[in-house]
C-alpha cells in the first residue's frame, strides 16, 4: 500500500509548454509524481509528492517549479520558534538527526 | 578498509574490497542504535574496486560509511572506481538536501581525483536520491562528465548495469514498509526518552508532595498511562501507519493514543474526572510524537507538514496543557482513599 501525505498541498508546478519530454523527472523522481505521454511530462500523482526538489532542479529547460523543503515537523517548530526558515539541522554540531 | 593500491596515470588509488570486516558490522550496529552517529565517517575522494581500467564505471557516494559500506558490499566481482563526496559523514538524501551532495562538491571531486585522465568516457553514476542535490545539465557544462542517476538503493546496483543502465520503475521508488518504518523508530526514542524521563519525574513529584499513602501505586496509576501514550506516538503508529484513519501524521497519532488511553482507563478504573485528563494527555502526547514522526519518514511534504503543524500543535499544546493541570489539581484535592 503506497502512503500519501495529506492531499492537495503540494507547491510543484510543471509548465508543458516547455517541456522538451526528455523524461528526467521521472528518473530523478522517488515517488512516481510524473508520468509522459506524447513527448511530454505530466503530474499525475500530485499528492504523492514530498516536494524534495530533485526534478526541479534537474529539468534542464526549467519546467519545473518547487517549493522545496523537508517534511519534518521538529525543523518546522524549529523555525517558527526561531523565526527562521524550517532547519532540521542534520548535520549541526551534537544536535540529534531528524532524518535517519 | 584498504587493503592495497591501484595504479593509474595519475598516481595510486587506494583499493577497496566488498568484503565487510568484523569492526564494519560493529560499526554499523551503533551507528544504528545512534551512537556516535555525526562521526561515523569514511575518507572522501576517489578508489578502486576489482580491476577498474579506463573504460570502467564511476559511481559516486557519500563519506558516511554505512552508506559507503552498503555499496562496495553490493559489488563483488564488479570493477569500478567510486568517487566519495565529502558530505561530513551524512547520508547521500540528507546530505542532498543540505547541498553537501551537490553540484559544487561533486565539480570539486571530480576535478581534484583527474578523474578524465583515469578514465576514457564521461559518465558518472549518481545514486537517484543525489538528484536532489546535484544538477546534472550543470555538472556536464562544468566537468564535460555526464551525469546518471542510477538506482535509489543500493542492493540493486547490480541488477541495474545488468540491466544495462536502465531503471526498472521499481528502482526509482522510495517504499517505506514496515521494517523500514520501525528502523528509524529508534532515532524517535533516543530523543523523546529524555521528554519522557521529565514526565516520570513531574508524576513523582506530584505522588509525592500531594502525600498519597500508596506512594508507588499512585506514581504508577499515572505514569504508565502517559509512558502509554509515548510508546504509541513513537512505536505504535509508525507501526500501524498505513491503517491508522485520516493522512495527518497528527490524527493517526491521536487515534492511536486514545486506543491506548482507552487500555489504560480499563486497566486502572479510571474515574469519570482522572479518565478525561489523562484522555487529554494521552491523545495530545500520541499526536505530537505522530506529528513528529513526518521527519523520519518518506514521503512527507513541507507544505504538508506546514499545514500539519499549523493546524494541530496548537490543539495539541492546548489539550496536553488542560489534561496536565487537570491531573495534577485532581490529585492535590482528592481524598486519598482510592
Amino acid at each position: 500500500m503506497k502512503m500519501k501525505h495529506l492531499k492537495n498541498v503540494s507547491t510543484i508546478k510543471l509548465d508543458a509548454a516547455k517541456c522538451v519530454g526528455c523524461g528526467m523527472c521521472i528518473e530523478v523522481c522517488p515517488h512516481s509524481v510524473f508520468s509522459i505521454s506524447e513527448k511530454k511530462a505530466a503530474i499525475s500523482d500530485r499528492d504523492a509528492c514530498m516536494e524534495c526538489g530533485a526534478c526541479s532542479l534537474n529539468c534542464p529547460v526549467r519546467a519545473i517549479s518547487v517549493k522545496k523543503g523537508v517534511g519534518c515537523a521538529f525543523a518546522i517548530i524549529n523555525g517558527i520558534m526561531h523565526g527562521t526558515e524550517p532547519n532540521c539541522d542534520c548535520s549541526g554540531g551534537d544536535s540529534s538527526s531528524c532524518c535517519g | 578498509l584498504i587493503d592495497n593500491y591501484i595504479e593509474t596515470p595519475v598516481g595510486k588509488i587506494p583499493l577497496v574490497s566488498h568484503k565487510m570486516e568484523f569492526e564494519d558490522t560493529i560499526g554499523a550496529v551503533k551507528a544504528r542504535l545512534g551512537f556516535g552517529r555525526m562521526k561515523y565517517l569514511t575518507k572522501p575522494g576517489l578508489c578502486a574496486i576489482g580491476s577498474p581500467d579506463a573504460d570502467s564505471i564511476v559511481l559516486v557516494t557519500a563519506n558516511y560509511k554505512l552508506t559507503f559500506d552498503s555499496l562496495r558490499a553490493e559489488l563483488e566481482n564488479v570493477s569500478a572506481w567510486i568517487l566519495v563526496l565529502d558530505t561530513k559523514g551524512i547520508n547521500v538524501w540528507c546530505a542532498a538536501g543540505k547541498g553537501t551532495f551537490g553540484t559544487d562538491e561533486l565539480e570539486k571531486r571530480i576535478r581534484g581525483s583527474k578523474l578524465d585522465e583515469i578514465v576514457s568516457h564521461r559518465r558518472i553514476i549518481l545514486p537517484q536520491l543525489g538528484a536532489v542535490g546535484v544538477d546534472a545539465g550543470e555538472i556536464r557544462r562544468r566537468t564535460g562528465f555526464a551525469v546518471k542517476y542510477g538506482p535509489v538503493h543500493t542492493r540493486d546496483i547490480k541488477r541495474y548495469i545488468d540491466n544495462g543502465f536502465v531503471k526498472t520503475p521499481d528502482m526509482r521508488e522510495i517504499e517505506f514498509g514496515f521494517a523500514e518504518r520501525m528502523k528509524v523508530t529508534f532515532v524517535e526514542w533516543n530523543q523523546a526518552s529524555a521528554l519522557i524521563f521529565k514526565f516520570f519525574i513531574v508524576i513523582a513529584a506530584v505522588c509525592l508532595f500531594s502525600s498519597k499513602r500508596n506512594f508507588l501505586r499512585s506514581v504508577l496509576r499515572d505514569f504508565l498511562p502517559v509512558f502509554g501514550a509515548s510508546v504509541s506516538g513513537i512505536f505504535l503508529t509508525p507501526a500501524l501507519l498505513p491503517y491508522l484513519p485520516t493522512r495527518s501524521f497528527a490524527l493517526k497519532g491521536a487515534a492511536a493514543g486514545i486506543a491506548v488511553w482507552f487500555v489504560s482507563a480499563v486497566s486502572f478504573s479510571f474515574k469519570t474526572a482522572e479518565a478525561i485528563a489523562h484522555l487529554l494527555i494521552s491523545a495530545s502526547l500520541s499526536s505530537f510524537l505522530g506529528l513528529n514522526f513526518t521527519g523520519s519518514s518518506t514521503f512527507t511534504s513541507q507544505s504538508a507538514t506546514q499545514k500539519e503543524v499549523r493546524g494541530y500543535l496548537p490543539a495539541i499544546l492546548a489539550a496536553f496543557t488542560a489534561g496536565a493541570a487537570a491531573l495534577v489539581m485532581l490529585r492535590f484535592t482528592e481524598g486519598d482513599g482510592e
